[in-house]
């Protein structure tokens, strides 16, 4: 006789009535270097989209520390030579200019004022989320500042662009992805579910808007952009390009699956059922590469955030005082910076830890996705 | 002497649902110049066991430590104490040749025949490009190929589909192997194709002397080939003799059970009788003998279903995993 | 005896690749085919790879469209020409015709519980008002395809060969059709089974007046389950008749072929039909 304890077969059972949804889904689990990366990327958006809250200043000029400029980042500590505290502070800063100074400014630390942190403080306004009007921001400290990755140039604290460009790149990504998905399921699922002539002339523009070359494109662009347009203007555009170029791969995947698709007993057997081609779509086809096209969108994320980011890096994306990590990285290029105020490449490692957590997600669905593609034997 | 023996072979694949057993104590031999039909359905674990030979299984395979196969000669190979990919190399196409069910899918596509035909003898012999050739394409012509000087230089997709299988057994004959592994070599094929390669495989036999294992679920096939029969079923051979013996009296159940299953072109309008149940799934081995909960001839409470049934003799050579009381 | 199916001087042809512009050439894979099926009766449709035998069976469900020729459904009460269906007529056809495939791997979606893939047909033609209604119908046809009811919340993914296949029949069934096309539907499964989803089909066949077009390479098979036998080769029919006439006294040398080349189990004899 066979052996099933009541436990084994419950388990069993859920596995024959999983769907294949939850059947991805477990298998996603399993993999941890995905599940980490998934946590890790659900911390950073959310932290984007909580930017004005998590930093205590304004990211703009208008929060800027005019007293400390190219501030060394300041780290909370619990103890310094005159004991320990409970509550975590940091040193002031105090910037002066005399004669012994040459008349230049020069900060240094007051190792006897304590600046102790405090939470919930009250700060400058913004809107989270755009709509709700606030002005709590998570920390700050009582008669000065606290910059948790120093500043730059002009006073701006890091920390606060660093979270307020995860944002932005995550914005025009997003917007990017968007543009260039409902682009490649229109033309790419109509080249594939018809087929024939129809077919053969939108593999033709495909292939045609696949070569143009982006940094040429960007170019010609940015020559012809006025430089009186807004931030806003300037970032929905380069939003609506990186969509109008990045169609063409999905858009190819979209109908390669679909040609095999169509072509199976299954929707064979439906047609003969008197199905109509709508029917077929909505109830057949789409739902057969939903995990595809999630995977598909995953993974062209962080190719979206790299072409803003590098387009920024050279001058033809977005510009100052919008905080794009590719704004952050181009004012980490000269020399002044690379030597003296490193930390300037603080935003780097966010940047990186990005899209690599974007990556490892993406590996991750597509391997958890594909034992349950559609022949399986 | 026998030519090949394989002893107590247990095989177990690693997977993401556990550890499956594929194949289990597994014994047999193959005499030189005989050929031995591997009959069984799907899950019976024939085509694992014929891999194993040639240890072309995969890297999750599991082969239990008590598993001996052994190709004798001077000297005697233990397959499983050749560690390195290098040494396989004379049984792999030396030695031991293996056919496969899908033709199209053994010969590279972007090469021509000929050129893959070469590339063999010049792996396993010491024949200059010019011989081999030569030899290649009077393989060709031996196994029914017409005008094969001209489709030695041809691509495989340009061969029809009996052209392909026999050019598949056309290149694993040109190393003059001892032993054929032929793996669902005509399931493929349409019936009269079929019918010409297995006539095919029959002169050859004849001419060449080699021995053949050959693995198949189509009883009639072994029937008109081979010599010696073993009928597995979920990883352990379940009777095993002469192929008279065991195809007229079949000792065991899942074999008497296969046989009742086939349609019978002698009483066109006697029911077919299938065997009860399913094949279980590997996660779910059933205890004692493998076959019992399909077994509709034993009562409740028998033997068979905790115990495992020895291999008993029931007729001269022929042997069924049966308690000998039952004989 | 009535046909339920009459195929008159049929022709199919399919394109040989794409062409932007122009016609590409064309293979014939049905040549002026006639052929009658009888209502009620396990009609079979032997021929080996390319003889058009699944091209015939889908020209007659009009899975595929046709050159030249007629094909007429006729039950008695309802009576169509297949090439000329109005849209109305064509989902009544749909209602009175299905087919089971041959890969039971494929045939299923696996996004579907067993019990969607079963109620399908009956949803997209409109043929229960109710959901309640569906259910009771979709359990009906489950048991009389011997499928367990407790596995009609379960995916495809589930089961084995065999039962895929008695799922895909249960769905053939669902509507409640007159004529089913079987193409090759045992081809893929073990012997074992097929022995059993065979004699399910012949009692479905008694026990729900069917008439079937059974469709396969396999003649044995086929001389097993069907009265009447088409032989096909290369697009056109060879030979036809009932099965046990056409087994006794094959008259094409092609049909000869075919039953000589079945080999015997008895491993002195060359082929199963002595000649």
């Amino acid at each position: 006789m066979m052996h099933n304890t009541s436990q084994s077969q419950s388990a069993k059972e859920a596995y024959f009535t999983a769907s294949q949804h939850q059947l991805i889904w477990a298998r996603f689990k399993k993999q941890r270097t995905a599940m980490i990366a998934a946590i890790v990327l659900i911390v950073m958006i959310v932290s984007g989209l909580m930017a004005p809250f998590l930093s205590p200043y304004d990211p703009t000029i208008a929060g800027r520390d005019k007293d400390y400029t190219n501030g060394a980042p300041q780290m909370p500590k619990f103890c310094d030579t005159a004991g320990c505290a409970a509550r975590p502070f940091i040193h002031a800063v105090e910037r002066e200019r005399s004669i012994k100074t040459n008349f230049r400014w020069v900060t240094k630390t007051n190792e006897d004022k304590r600046l102790y942190l405090q939470f919930f403080v009250e700060g400058s306004t913004y809107k989270l989320f755009g709509v709700l009007p606030l002005d709590i921001h998570l920390f700050g400290v009582e008669g000065g500042k606290i910059h948790l990755f120093g500043t730059d140039e002009d006073g701006q604290d890091i920390f606060s662009r660093t979270l307020h460009a995860i944002w932005t790149s995550m914005k025009v990504g997003s917007i990017g992805v968007f543009i260039a998905f409902v682009l490649a399921l229109a033309i790419g699922g109509v080249a594939g579910y018809y087929g024939g002539v129809i077919d053969g002339v939108l593999q033709m523009i495909t292939d045609a808007v696949r070569t143009v070359p982006a940094i040429p494109l960007f170019m010609a662009v940015a020559a012809f952009m006025p430089p009186e347009m807004t931030a806003e203007a300037r970032f929905f555009y380069i939003s609506l390009i990186l969509g109008l170029i990045g169609w063409p791969t999905l858009a190819r995947r979209v109908r390669t699956h679909l040609l095999t698709e169509r072509n199976q007993e299954y929707i064979l057997a439906a047609q003969l059922s008197g199905a109509t081609s709508s029917h077929v779509i909505r109830r057949h086809l789409l739902p057969s590469f939903t995990s595809y096209i999630i995977v598909d969108l995953v993974i062209s994320f962080p190719y979206m955030v790299l072409s803003e980011t590098a387009l920024s890096f050279i001058g033809l994306g977005l510009k100052d005082p919008v905080s794009s990590l590719g704004v952050l990285l181009q004012k980490a290029t000269s020399a002044d910076v690379m030597l003296n105020y490193q930390w300037y490449f603080i935003p780097v490692i966010f940047f990186v830890v990005l899209v690599m957590a974007f990556v490892f997600v993406g590996d991750g669905l597509r391997d958890a996705a594909d034992p349950y593609s559609e022949t399986a034997s | 002497m026998s030519l090949l023996s394989v002893d107590n072979l247990t095989i177990q694949f690693r997977t993401d649902e556990g550890l499956i057993t594929a194949v289990e104590n597994v014994s047999f031999d193959i005499q030189p110049g005989e050929v031995l039909g591997l009959a069984g359905e799907s899950g019976s674990g024939k085509s694992v066991t014929a891999k194993a030979i040639m240890q072309l299984n995969g890297h999750n395979t599991v082969y239990d430590p008590a598993s001996k196969i052994v190709l004798h000669g001077d000297p005697d190979i233990d397959v499983f104490s050749l560690r390195r990919e290098r040494d396989m190399l004379p049984i792999r196409g030396g030695a031991i040749s293996m056919i496969f069910q899908e033709p199209m899918a053994s010969f590279a596509p972007a090469i021509s025949v000929g050129k893959q035909m070469v590339e063999q003898l010049q792996v396993h012999t010491t024949m200059s490009k010019s011989q081999a050739k030569e030899l290649s394409v009077e393989m060709l012509d031996r196994v029914g190929i017409t005008d094969p000087g001209r489709r030695f230089d041809q691509y495989v997709f340009e061969y029809s589909g009996g052209m392909r299988q026999r050019a598949m057994i056309a290149m694993a004959l040109t190393t003059k192997p001892r032993l054929l592994i032929a793996d669902e070599p005509t399931t493929a094929l349409d019936v009269t194709i079929q019918r010409q390669v297995i006539d095919l495989m029959k002169e050859l036999i004849d001419d060449f002397g080699m021995s053949i294992l050959f693995i198949t679920h189509d009883l009639g096939v072994i029937a008109q080939t081979a010599d010696q029969l073993a009928v597995m079923y979920l990883g352990r051979i379940m009777e095993r003799g002469p192929v008279r013996n065991v195809l007229r009296n079949p000792a065991h159940a899942y074999t008497r059970g296969l046989l009742n299953a086939l349609p019978n072109l002698e009483d066109l309008d006697a029911p077919l009788m299938p065997i009860p149940g399913d094949i279980p799934s590997p996660l779910e081995r059933p205890s004692g003998c493998v076959f019992h909960p399909r077994n509709a001839e034993l009562a409740p409470g028998s033997r068979y279903e905790t115990e495992v049934p020895p291999m008993t003799e029931v007729g001269p050579s022929h042997f069924a995993a049966v308690f000998p009381e039952d004989v | 005896m009535t046909s339920l199916v009459s195929v008159e001087n049929l022709t199919v042809t399919f394109p040989l690749g794409q062409r932007l512009f122009g016609a590409p050439p064309t293979v014939r894979a049905v040549k002026n085919v006639s052929l009658q099926i009888p209502k009620g009766s396990f009609f079979g449709l032997v021929g080996e790879s390319g003889s058009g035998k699944t091209t015939l069976g889908r020209a007659i469900l009009k899975a595929t469209p046709i050159e030249d020729g007629k094909i007429t459904y006729d039950d008695g009460s309802w009576k169509c020409s297949i090439a000329e269906m109005s849209k109305a007529q064509e989902r009544h056809f749909r209602s009175q015709t299905q087919m089971i495939f041959q890969d039971p791997y494929a045939a299923l979606s696996p996004r579907m519980t067993v019990r969607d893939i079963i109620a399908e047909p009956l949803e997209v033609l409109g043929l229960t008002k109710t959901r309640e209604e569906t259910d009771a119908r979709v359990r009906e046809i489950a048991g009389k395809c011997r499928i367990n009811l407790e596995h009609l919340r379960r995916y495809p993914h589930a089961f084995s060969g065999g039962q895929r296949q008695r799922i895909s029949i249960a769905r053939a069934l669902a509507t409640g059709p007159k004529f089913v096309v079987a193409d090759e539907c045992v081809a893929a499964l073990d012997v074992s089974i097929q022995a059993d989803i065979l004699n399910l089909l012949k009692k479905l066949q008694h026990t729900l007046d069917l008439t079937f077009l059974f469709i396969s390479h396999d003649l044995s098979v086929v001389a097993h389950v069907c009265d009447y036998v088409a032989v096909m080769y290369l697009g056109e029919i060879v030979e036809e008749g009932p099965t046990k006439q056409i087994f006794a006294n094959p008259k094409h040398s092609y049909t000869q072929a075919l039953l000589g080349a079945i080999p015997s189990l008895d491993p002195d004899q060359r082929s199963r039909v002595v000649r």
